[in-house]
Order: C-alpha cells, then structure tokens, then sequence
C-alpha cells in the first residue's frame, strides 16, 4: 500500500510566470487524468521563486483559483471542497510534499493530491541570472490500497550541524529600492556539485541499507549540474545480499539534456513524466527519487511501478 | 483511533508596546474611522532592531522546550509557517529556508525533516493540519510547528504610504510582532487531544489580500480588500459552521471557549453572533487584539497563551479554533487542551 502517481505532466512553452506553468501543468495532468476534479483534497504548491515575490496568500490558492477547483463553499456540503498550501523546501519541496501527500492519502483514501512545481524568475522574465530553467509541473498522487506498488516512506537528511548552504537565494529589500518585485540575489559555493553528490550518496546509502532492494532500474536524481545523476549512480554503494555482490547500478535520466539546465523543484516529477514512454512495456520498475539542495539536504524514496 | 495533542506551546512577545494612537497620530492622511474602536487593537508588540523571524522563532521554540518533555534532538520534524521569511533586517530568505536554518541552530537530528509552508495566517494551522495527518499514519511521533512572525514591516510601510482615506494598507496598522511555537505528538488520553481539524480554501477569494514588496518604498507592504473578505466571510461562516456541526455531532455548549484569529473585535462578534443559529452560543470569546493586534499566522497561539497564563483556558477545556486567512482560508478545529507543559 503507498501513495501512486496517477499521473503528470510537464510545461516548457517559455512562459516565465510562476503561477502560470504550474497552473498550465496542472490543467493539463487533471485532464490527461480523467478523474472528477472535485476529488482533489489538498494541492500543494511546492515551487519555491513566487511572481512578484509574493508572501501572500499562498501560491497554491492563485493556482488552485485558475485551475478552477474548489472555488467557493457550498452552503449545504462540504465535500468537493479543495485545501491548498505551499511546501518550501529548496530542491527538496517536492520530497517535502509527498512526504505529506502520503499521510493525507493514507488517512483518507477518497481523495486525490495535486501538487505543481516549477520556478522561474519573479520578475516574470527570462532574467539572465536565474539559475533554474523555467518550466511547470504537475504530480496527481493517489492511494493504492491492493498491491505493493507506490512510494516507500521518504528518507530525509540534513548536513552536519554548522555546514553552510552551498546555494541560497535571498533579498535584500533595503538594497532593491522600489525594485523588491523582481529581485532576487543567489549566491552559489563553487563545490556545491562536490557537496552536494557526498551528501545525497550518504543518504541514499544509508537509505538502501534499510531498505534493501533487490534491484533499481532508474534513479530519478536533481541535476543541479549537468551529468550530476550519472555521478551519483557511481557512488551507489549497495548490493543485495542475495545478488552475489553486484553493485545496484541504476539508469539516470539526463534531465539537462531534456530541459536545457536545472529546472530545481520540477525534477521529480519531470524526471518521471520523461520515463513515462519507458516504463509501458515493463512489468515490473523500481525507482529511486533522489533530491538534494540548499540547507544543505537531500531526500530519498523508493518507488515501485 | 490515533490522534495527535498540543504537547507544549511556547509563546514569545517582544518587549516594546506602540499604542495605536501614537501611530495614526504620526499619519498624513488619516482614517475615516476610529481604527481603535473600530478593530479593538490599542497597542501591538514591536520587534527591536535585533530581533528577525530567526530570533523571533528561536525564542518561542526555546520556551517550548523548556515547558516539553521532549529535547531537541527527539524532534522528527520541524516547519516553519511564518509568512514573512526576514533575517538580518529586511532580507528574505527563499533559499534555505528557515526550518534549516532553525534546524541547524537547535542542533536537532541530521534526519529530522524540515520545510517551510506559507500559507497566509492559516500558516501555523496548516503546520498543525500536516503534523496531525503525519502522527495519525504513523509516518513521525513528534514535531514542531513554528513561526517566528515580524510583520510589523508592513505597518512601517503603510504608515509612509496610506494617501487615501479607505486605503488598502489600512489594515496593515492592526499587525504586530510575534513567535509561537507548539510541540505535537500522539494523546494519549481524551483530556488532550485534536479532536478535529478541517481547513479548506475559496480559492475563488484569493485576490483579495496580498503581502509583497512595495514599488513605492524599499519594503514590504500589504494590500487588503478588507471589506470585500468581510462580506464573503460573514456570508459563508454560519452555514461553514453548520456543516461542522452535523459532520461532527458538536455544537456550541460542547466548547468553554473559542479563539478566533483575531482580525478586529467588532467583526469577531458579529460573526459569531451570526452563526448562533447554526451552531449555538459558545460561552467565552476569547480576543486579545486590545494587547497583541493581529499576529497573522500565530495568532490563536499567542491568545491560547496568554487565557491559560491568565488561567481563563484551564486544562481539559475544549476550544474551537476558527481559522481565517487570506486565500480565502476558512477551517475549524476543536482542541481538547491539556497541561500544556504546565502552563495553568
């Protein structure tokens, strides 16, 4: 039993709004869905550059507002009712809102969780010093109660105490003027690639020794620099005992190579939008969903197909 | 069943007081109304110049634990609500968030989750909401829900932008300063206990209030439809109620208390004088917006604090929470308090 994905979907038409793809994302995944849309529970906005830099409301009720779900009370019943919030969590919003998607689908089979991800700049722009490539995506979460198919419980670790972050993103209002719309200043460790693979491999390592699986066929890995997943199955130290001694060796998906550079909190849920197509002629696929940024932290789960 | 329970709150005010008077005085343009009778607000705490969401929420967290059985490091997650992210004056963190950097501080476990939610003023109730469904399925035990809250950046704000009688900004002069801090694991008993919590957002609403920067003034300032989010709340609260009432068999009588978020007395009452119909007379009232203002995401907390500190909410008493906030979120809890690390 586990939380599955029912389905997603991806934007890159080079909008650079925020609310927008990820909107556009989630239309298009309740569509290709097929389900009733008042069934969506909860939607979760796990994005993390907000247009306009907005602190309020939440993301998640302006995209819930044109997705058009769960609009306004009914006087007489409450179902159909849809709550929204954003999970903040650098690279690792989406990890963070399946972690809690999993529980809210345990607790309550009826219902689905939308959550949509995906950044681009505040100013609305194709701003020269945004890091992340601006795209929109949609994961639609369900509960599966007859198989053993869906998503392990999620490994989360930080950095040691006192680490710095290796990327952080801030602004300061004081500085921007009467800019603080469309500002934001990032900041990078040029050994952030090398902190970042030490980090999530300890984390999948640790992660695997409890989990024991026999076999991983794809990793689904942030690529916060290009060729970054294909590092971190190098450093996958896990054989099954019963294996005779094979390191697991997982395929990576070249996220880079789809979307043209890190596109940050979409990863997860583009990663496996993008294997899609791969995974109809196979029986049976485990994945690993793999995240790692700021704070530093990294975050993990199996996923079985 | 499992349920969860408030372990233990921690609550922390800073020291200085600003009386709503001294801040109209200081306006060019002034209200059309008397902001103090008309919101009930007289005075607000106000962060010094040291004090940031960091330190607003350290502190909080830091009599929490003090009033917990738990120590840092038996925290399996912590999230931080606050809507504004300031540390170091009027510089936001997007990335990393502040549950990281508050995680760090208090040394809690390298495998403790942590992340951050906005969600307007229903942001600690949205981190209550989250850790409730996590200790009903049995994913964590134990788990922190902060916000270190310093909103008073947008008062400084309205008070140099307001030109306009009926301005938006106005209800950014009831706002102040605030951390709040609670510790939630699985009750064990009926006499604390979260017996309920539903939250849901009319999404259709979600215009009518945002906080971001100004393009007038290097800060961050709040545009509020405040009369347009009363219609609609005063419209849906007493069939809201109502429905409570039957999905979950509870009524008035079964509440000593309720703590609304506390936006302006005089809308409280009325409000809740309209959903006496659906839902029956609860007997006290609890406001505390003469002493604190509107504290946005801590604010049920800051009142549960100070009616038990005052010994008006003792333990074993249930109180309804009514949640509001900007998006627009309505919800409603009921909490069973217990001894709440020895507050009484």
């Amino acid at each position: 039993m586990g939380s599955i994905i029912r389905k997603t979907a991806v934007v890159e038409n080079k909008n650079f709004s925020a609310i927008e793809n990820t909107a556009t994302a989630g239309i298009k995944c309740i569509e290709a869905s097929g389900i009733d849309p008042s069934r969506i529970g909860v939607l979760i906005y796990a994005g993390l550059y907000r247009d306009d830099n907005i602190m309020e409301p939440s993301v998640a009720s302006l995209v819930q507002k044109k997705i058009q779900i769960g609009l306004d009370i009914s006087a007489s019943n409450l179902a159909g009712m849809t709550f929204s919030f954003d999970v903040i969590n650098g690279a690792n919003s989406v990890m963070s809102a399946i972690s809690v998607a999993d529980s809210i689908l345990q607790n309550d089979h009826k219902q689905f969780v939308l959550i949509v991800a995906g950044d681009a700049h505040p100013s609305k722009s194709d701003h020269k010093e945004f890091p992340f490539e601006a795209v929109g995506a949609a994961m639609l979460l369900d509960w599966d109660t007859d198989s053993l198919r869906g998503f392990h419980a999620v490994s989360y670790l930080s950095d040691h105490t006192n680490a710095e972050s290796s990327f952080s993103a801030t602004g300061k209002l004081e500085e921007f003027g009467m800019e603080g719309r469309s500002h934001v200043r990032f900041e990078s460790d040029p050994h952030l690639s090398e902190s970042y693979l030490h980090l999530n491999a300890e984390n999948i390592n640790q992660y695997l020794q409890r989990q024991r699986p026999k076999a991983i066929d794809f990793i689904l890995s942030s690529e916060p620099v290009r060729g970054f997943s294909q590092q971190l199955v190098t450093m996958i130290d896990f054989q099954h005992p019963a294996d005779g001694g094979v390191a697991l060796s997982p395929q990576s998906i070249d996220l880079h190579g789809h979307f043209g550079g890190d596109i940050h909190t979409a990863a997860p849920i583009a990663a496996f939008d993008v294997l899609i197509p791969e995974l109809k002629d196979r029986k049976k696929t485990t994945l690993l969903f793999s995240t790692v940024g700021s704070g530093n932290a990294s975050a993990c789960a199996l996923y079985c197909v | 069943m499992i349920a969860s329970r408030f372990e233990s709150i921690g609550v922390y005010l800073p020291e200085k007081e600003v009386t709503t008077q001294s801040l109209v005085s200081s306006m060019e343009t002034q209200p059309m109304f008397d902001l103090e009778k008309l919101t009930g607000v007289k005075s607000r705490r106000w962060r010094s110049d040291s004090e940031d969401c960091h330190t607003l929420a350290m502190s909080a967290i830091e009599r929490c634990l003090h009033q917990s059985h738990y120590r840092a490091d038996d925290i399996d997650v912590i999230v931080c609500t606050s809507i504004t992210r300031f540390t170091g004056g009027l510089r936001f963190a997007l990335e990393p968030g502040l549950s990281a950097t508050l995680k760090n501080t208090l040394g809690m476990r390298r495998n403790a989750l942590n992340f951050d939610i906005t969600n307007a003023c229903a942001g600690m109730f949205t981190g209550v909401y989250l850790m409730d469904q996590m200790i009903k399925s049995g994913a964590e035990k134990t788990g922190l829900v902060v916000s270190g809250e310093c909103i008073t950046p947008i008062t400084e704000t309205a008070l140099k932008e307001i030109n306009n009688p009926i301005d938006e900004q106005f209800a950014s002069l009831t706002v102040g300063d605030s951390g709040a801090a609670v510790i939630m694991d699985r009750s064990v008993n009926e006499h604390s206990r979260l017996n309920f919590l539903e939250l849901f957002t009319l999404a259709e609403f979600s215009e009518f209030c945002f906080g971001m920067p100004s393009n007038k003034n290097p800060g961050v300032a709040m545009y509020t439809k405040a009369m347009e989010i009363h219609a609609t709340v005063i419209q849906r609260l007493p069939s809201f109620l109502g429905q409570f009432a039957e999905r979950y068999q509870v009524s008035g009588i079964d509440f000593q208390h309720v703590i609304p978020h506390q936006t302006s007395e005089r809308a409280i009452r009325t409000a809740l004088e309209l959903c006496s119909e659906t839902f029956g007379d609860i007997p006290h009232i609890c406001v505390s917006l003469d002493k604190f203002g509107n504290t946005s995401s801590t604010s049920h907390f800051v009142v549960l604090d100070d009616q038990m500190r005052q010994g008006i909410i003792k333990p074993g008493d249930n109180v309804l929470m009514l949640i509001l906030a900007s998006g627009i979120i309505l919800g409603a809890a009921s909490v069973t308090v217990g001894n709440l690390g020895g507050i009484n």
